[in-house]
């Protein structure tokens, strides 16, 4: 039997473009994952709860704000305290070269940019989960 | 490569020329040799082991769950929905021993057409019963989400504040799959969160078809959401809908709507009139609220209590409950008949050639059905299922 994953597509910050996000949501979708989509403009703490109440696998947050420096790291700090250590959490949206390796550092798995093809997103869950 | 297909958006020409400005880069695949680029190289060699997921024991999900603990009780609702057989066995013995602290939570189901405002009205209810120390569980049964293999679950989207109280627990759940269904699922699900402390469960579906008469027989209270205009309206809503509920809530009653909410209401009560209600001794009425004005909310509630109290007193209360019980069992064994029969290899065998026949003509569906089910061997099938059953079957998540 196929593993169920779910996956928390989230819009951290307050930029309002989640076209990206949505691609990315359908593109799960379509893999065969079930995708919880939260809505633009949401806190850490309600990425985190939702994270929670929804029991999903991965968090995939997108952002092009240019927020991420401060919201990444954030939301991986309380889904850690709320004791889901085993969650992958990855991040996505208009993000600097140069603010990758920071973001890794504070536990973002992976960071994807524009022009990613969605296929390398599914197969990047599909083989850490 | 994954083996899955996406699909162009209608906007994309089939094939692109000048006008099209779009055009796809090249993307990270092209620079995954090099040393720049967003790859984690710890993932190129290797290093990155992928974490494995906590395996939590049957004890483990006893205590969590009566602890009230977030994320053990979210984890034990993926337990319930997995197809797993093994998670299924295990799922059944940690139920089992969460059942005596059950049965002590208000279930209220809400349904209505979509756009009615069941999402908006949950959100400004929970609130309400959470601000009044109350701990609410949403948990919504929608049958069509199984249209494709994976789903996209929104309601997290229109219960922005219900969604990050401490005191609420919302679990939108895609369905499908084997094992019990929906039904099973759904039902376990609200005695999981009722273990954990939960004492108001609210069930939301789609009133378009099968789902609300699943959530009637699993809920002590059931209403109906419904928008003014009724009516138009009324041609579209099923009879079958206004006889399962105990109240109709006209919902948007408010500003220059309001005037109209109440003719509405006087329609829907006149409507009441000649139909039996869903609730013996209990009369059906038809309310006014506004979720975004919160105007008829903290009522709604006084007419539940009200409810309760009276059909607890009556014993019609505790009578629908044990009815529950018997209903579901029921349906379990339709399920479970369903299962056997269909992944009987005897009758997959035959099956193909059953089907050709019936669809040429040759034998009608009915004598079709009579072959099968005579070359149906139940013991056999059983025997081949009983580890789903079986305590001693091997149990990992």
């Amino acid at each position: 039997m196929e593993k169920r994953i779910r996956v928390l597509v989230a819009k951290p910050g307050l930029d309002g473009h989640d076209r990206g996000a949505k691609v990315v949501a359908r593109a799960l979708r379509d893999a065969g994952f079930e995708v919880i989509y939260t809505g633009l403009r949401q806190t850490p703490e309600q990425i985190a709860e939702a994270a929670l109440q929804e029991d999903v696998n991965v968090v995939a947050m997108s952002i092009l704000s240019g927020a991420h420096p401060h919201l990444f790291p954030k939301v991986v700090n309380l889904v850690r305290e709320k004791g889901m250590k085993d969650v992958l959490i990855i991040g996505g949206g208009v993000i600097p070269e140069t603010d990758i390796p920071a973001l890794k550092e504070a536990g973002i798995a992976e960071v994807f940019t524009p022009g990613t093809p969605t296929s390398d997103i599914v197969d990047f869950i599909k083989a850490n989960v | 490569m994954a083996k899955y297909t996406t699909s162009k958006p209608s906007w994309v020409p089939d094939e692109p020329n000048e006008k099209f400005a779009c055009s796809v880069m090249g993307g990270i695949e092209g620079i995954k040799d090099t040393t720049v680029g967003n790859i984690n190289p710890n993932l190129l060699n290797g290093k990155m082991k992928p974490k494995r997921r906590m395996v939590l024991s049957e004890d483990d999900y006893v205590n969590g769950v009566l602890k009230g603990d977030r994320m053990t009780l979210s984890r034990a609702i993926t337990l319930i929905e997995s197809n797993n057989s093994k998670h299924f066995a295990k799922a059944q013995r940690v139920l089992q021993r969460l059942l005596p602290h059950t049965g002590k939570a208000l279930r209220i189901g809400i349904t209505g057409v979509p756009g009615a405002g069941k999402s908006t009205i949950i959100e400004a209810f929970g609130n309400m019963l959470c601000d009044a120390g109350h701990r609410v569980a949403v948990l919504s049964v929608d049958p069509t989400s199984s249209v494709t293999k994976g789903s996209i679950l929104g309601d997290k989207t229109r219960m922005g504040t219900l969604s990050r109280r401490q005191e609420a627990f919302i679990r939108p759940s895609p369905a499908g799959g084997t094992l019990g269904g929906v039904a099973r699922k759904s039902r376990e699900t609200m005695l999981m969160c009722e273990a954990a402390g939960y004492d108001v469960i609210l069930i939301e579906t789609v009133g378009v078809g099968q789902s609300e008469t699943t959530v009637r027989s699993m809920v002590d209270f059931f209403m109906l959401v419904v928008l003014t205009g009724a009516g138009d309206d009324l041609q579209g809503i099923k009879k079958g809908i206004m006889e399962l509920a105990d109240a109709i809530v006209i919902n948007k009653a408010d500003g220059d709507n309001l005037l109209k909410a109440k003719v509405a209401r006087a329609e829907y009560e006149r409507m009441i009139e000649y139909i039996r209600p869903a609730t013996e001794g209990w009369p059906t009425h038809a309310y006014l609220c506004s979720a975004y004005t919160r105007f008829g909310l903290p009522e709604l509630w006084k007419v539940i209590q009200a409810f309760k109290a009276m059909t607890t007193e009556s014993g019609v209360f505790q009578k629908r409950r044990k009815n529950q019980l018997l209903s579901w069992m029921n349906s379990m064994i339709d399920e479970h008949l369903h299962s056997l029969f269909f992944d009987d290899p005897v009758i997959n065998g035959r099956m193909p050639e059953v089907k050709e026949a019936v669809l040429e003509g040759i034998i009608s569906p009915t004598q079709a059905v009579k072959e099968l089910v005579n070359m149906f061997d139940v013991d056999l099938a059983a025997k081949r299922q009983v580890d789903l059953f079986h305590p001693e079957a091997e149990v990992r998540q």
